[in-house]
């Protein structure tokens, strides 16, 4: 039985005050056992992290340079791999769970990490562990001693695969020492991470959650719950029914909690976008865009076009670029392939005298500049007039 | 100054036109109240105002300000003449003012603490709504595609698939991601954009934090309707405004799901009330929300069918379980025994199961996309599961049902499984029926076995809203 009163007690008996002082101690209590269990005991001082720069990183595979601190990759091999490492003096694999790569890239989507590591114990073995990349900033992975971190750590590395369309610049590695207090550190700074608004956020607004030692939500939750029981205990203990008013006080407290984050975090953001975008015009705000060269680049061929609306089929390999491409064209009548993989070419017959014809890092048509025609692999032909070239960037034609 | 002008001139009118298009469908009710009509009659005259721009187009004629103007004064003036008499929005205030006068302090301190923390959050939301450009993906390439199109040429051309395009050579036949969306959403923009005079990727989006707010309003009104005590009421509608994923999707203005939970939120919450009060007025909200689902999205046919089994409850409780009883057994049997593969608005719906529970509880109860609602919805069940199918909570139980089971459906039966295990929509069905799930879980708190009664709750039961 619940049993609810109006009654009005002093401000320190007060369910909301009672009901705050139980939570805090509840998500205190949450943290300091997720910290124990991740310190691996009641260590309350760490050894000192250890933090090597990248300049000092050897780049073994794959071609770069130092620049700075910072190793930079420029290119994979030709089997799409790089891997920068480091020799360590044997350091205790307990006393360093987690590791930290300081990498910063503008474009990571089609890039896998690696952590690699080897051991005195097995000398000949390459131990590895897939990293999951999300956000920006430092990227960490806590290998178990299941996967082959334990012993004494003689070296790391990163292992780079897949396609690199951007340098990607390796600030550092950094081994933190383990202890109660970097935990609660660690789930402190993730607590009060900041998500900015970026182009997953409609769907994934934080992805980066799913990697914490102790994500917000749910530390709540169990304090709540924890607070509950604590409560029902003491209640039982003096044969009273539960206090609803404690409980809709734990509630709201916890609720406050992670809303006053989330509005920090919106707050925060309203001044990034302010800075960006306030008392601009629309034009100017499309100058502002991540996308801004990609803008100018549609203009220069908005240009060259008769006033809307022209039939325009803006063909480029790559789906976003495409997609993203064509809505800076509306209101012209833009065609652009739909399909997140490259289909299929349009057709000669599908190209209508009039039409104009936008190429832009698109290799399922050819140009024929010399013969003024538009080339299908097959041969077919299609005579076209071109209105603008040039040399990697885009081509815009009109169809005869 | 003139955008800032345009732009509440063009939330105001609409907004007048759908609050007493409100009061005179309730007209004759006791409970008739300015908030409830003020939450409801926003997206109620948004509506109409995109009927008017289709009207408009139909005939032919160029879409203008002053063809806009006239037809939503004219649909104020007759909404006004049906209203009549209104009751006093003064009177309404001061007596509103009057019960939170008279709650004790912390009531009082808790009340306007949600009503600041409300204030504050949307005051950051329309700015960046003024500010930021067109954002998501969806938002760019299907909903504001048409807007800039239609609004260019000041009627809606047509948008067709790749295929016609390519075929026809028609230089007024468009397309885009989704040509086959509906066009409400576009025409909201439109809409705006006509009182701005330009495309204006930011300020087109003014319906977004205008949508949300008055979701808050209705259901507050809502609450108070049903019962619900003042700061209760208010903790609860705070609840729903300061929801992460809904507040993004008003940040990150231009796509439809925040006009679909609103619709939906708006239906089900009119039925609901019809459950308790038969009053026909609910009823005709609860058709008319439900029927705006399938206008601002394709499976917003959906979301209005799974209104449905709790009509048929509330008409028959024993019919209305056996009804659904019924519609669950089919589901297993065409599980087990249907085609492989069935298209559905779509979707291709499959008999193969695909576990996408992970990513499902990652979002729902781990990243902070919905603060501690699901965690809240799952302790009020289960504090409640004594009452879930008692009288007066079945329908909105089954109601609830329902939209569980479309959202599992197209999770694990449906080409949409895709969509969650990449985790584009994970979080943007769910979406649609927060607001309705917001409502249920106050509901079921409220009717608790385990629960006494607040004297707060009990002083509200009568009040107006």
């Amino acid at each position: 039985m619940i049993a609810a009163s109006a009654a009005a007690p002093d401000r320190k008996q007060s369910p909301l005050f009672v009901a705050a002082l139980a939570f805090v101690a509840a998500l205190a209590t949450t943290a300091f056992v997720v910290a124990v269990r991740a310190s691996g005991g009641l260590t309350l001082s760490a050894p000192p992290s250890i933090t090597i720069p990248g300049a000092r990183l050897e780049l073994v595979r794959g071609s770069g340079r130092r620049a700075g601190d910072a190793t930079i990759i420029d290119a994979l091999t030709s089997e799409g791999v790089a891997i920068v490492s480091l020799r360590l003096t044997p350091t205790s694999a307990d006393a360093y769970p987690r590791i930290a790569w300081n990498l910063q890239t503008p474009d990571h989507r089609h890039l896998a990490l690696t952590l690699v590591w080897g051991t005195r114990e097995q000398p000949g073995r390459t131990f590895a562990k897939p990293i999951e990349w999300v956000g920006d900033g430092p990227i960490g992975v806590a290998p178990t001693a299941e996967e082959g971190w334990r012993g004494s750590i003689t070296g790391v590395g990163l292992a780079v695969r897949g396609r690199l369309t951007a340098p990607l610049r390796v600030g550092g590695v950094t081994l933190a020492g383990r202890s109660i207090t970097t935990s609660l550190r660690e789930i402190a700074t993730e607590w009060l991470t900041f998500y900015p608004f970026r182009g997953i956020t409609i769907t994934l607004p934080f992805d980066e959650e799913r990697t914490q030692a102790l994500p917000l939500v749910p530390a709540i939750a169990l304090a709540i719950a924890l607070a509950t029981i604590a409560h029902a205990l003491v209640r039982r203990r003096r044969k009273l029914p539960l206090d609803a008013r404690f409980i809709w006080a734990l509630v709201l407290v916890g609720w406050l909690a992670v809303d006053l984050r989330w509005q920090a975090n919106l707050a925060w953001q309203l001044g990034l976008t302010a800075q960006r975008f306030a008392g601009k015009t629309q034009e100017e705000k499309n100058l502002a865009l991540d996308d801004r060269d990609l803008y100018v680049l549609v203009g220069d061929v908005r240009a060259v076009l008769p006033p809307p609306p022209a039939r325009v089929l803006f063909l480029a390999d790559n789906y976003s670029l495409r997609t993203r491409g064509s809505y800076f064209f509306y209101p012209h009548n833009v065609y652009h392939d739909l399909a997140r993989d490259l289909a299929r070419a349009p057709k000669p017959e599908e190209l209508h005298p009039g039409d104009y014809v936008v190429l832009f890092l698109y290799t399922l048509l050819a140009y024929d500049r010399a013969g003024k025609a538009l080339v299908w692999s097959d041969g077919a032909r299609k005579p076209v007039e071109e209105l603008l070239f040039r040399e990697n960037g885009p081509l815009v034609l009109r169809v005869q | 100054m003139m955008d800032a002008a345009a732009v509440a001139a063009s939330a105001a009118l609409p907004w007048l036109a759908g609050a007493l298009g409100v009061l005179a469908i309730r007209r004759g009710d006791a409970d008739r109240g300015w908030l409830h009509a003020i939450g409801y009659g926003y997206l109620l005259g948004l509506l109409a105002a995109t009927l008017v721009l289709r009207a408009v187009s139909a005939s032919g004629a160029r879409w203008s300000l002053p063809i806009v103007i006239v037809a939503m004064v004219a649909l104020i003036g007759i909404a006004y003449a049906l209203a009549r008499p209104l009751p006093s929005p003064i009177g309404a205030w001061k007596d509103a003012m009057a019960r939170t006068r008279a709650l004790p302090k912390p009531m009082n301190a808790v009340f306007w603490g949600c009503v600041a923390l409300i204030a504050v959050r949307f005051a950051g939301l329309a700015l960046e709504v003024a500010w930021r450009p067109l954002q998501p993906w969806d938002a760019w390439s299907q909903w504001g595609t048409k807007s800039r199109v239609w609004f260019e040429f000041g009627t809606m051309l047509p948008f067709v698939s790749p295929g016609e395009w390519l075929a026809a050579g028609d230089p007024r036949a468009f397309i885009d991601m989704h040509s086959a969306y509906p066009g409400t959403v576009p025409l909201v923009q439109v809409y705006a954009s006509l009182w701005l005079g330009r495309f204006d990727e930011s300020l087109m989006n003014v319906a977004w934090p205008v949508v949300a707010l008055t979701l808050g309003a209705a259901f507050y009104a809502q609450a108070r309707r049903a019962g619900i005590g003042i700061p209760k009421a208010m903790v609860f509608t705070y609840a729903l405004l300061s929801l992460p994923f809904l507040d993004i999707h008003v940040a990150l203005a231009g796509v439809a799901d925040l006009f679909v939970a609103s619709a939906y939120g708006l239906a089900a919450m009119s039925l609901w009330q019809w459950t308790r009060t038969r009053q026909h007025s609910d009823l005709a909200l609860a058709v008319l929300f439900a029927a705006a689902c399938p206008a601002l999205k394709l499976e917003g046919t959906f979301w209005a069918l799974t209104l449905l089994p709790g009509l048929v409850v509330a008409l028959h409780r024993r019919v209305g379980l056996g009804l659904v009883v019924l519609l669950a057994a089919s589901a297993f049997g065409y599980l087990l025994f249907g085609p492989d593969h069935v298209s559905v608005f779509g979707y291709a719906l499959r008999t193969q199961f695909t576990n996408v529970s992970q990513p499902l509880a990652e979002h729902l109860f781990v990243m902070d996309n919905w603060h501690l609602l699901w965690y809240a919805a799952i302790a009020a069940i289960a504090l409640s599961y004594r009452t879930l199918f008692a009288r007066d909570v079945a329908p909105m139980t089954v109601t609830m049902l329902g939209a569980l089971a479309f959202v599992a459906v197209v999770f694990y039966y449906s080409s949409a499984a895709g969509g969650v295990a990449d985790e584009s929509l994970v979080n943007r069905l769910p979406l649609h029926m927060t607001p309705a799930l917001v409502f249920y879980v106050l509901m079921l708190l409220q009717f608790s076995p385990s629960r006494s009664a607040s004297p707060y709750d009990e002083a509200a039961r009568s009040a107006p809203a």
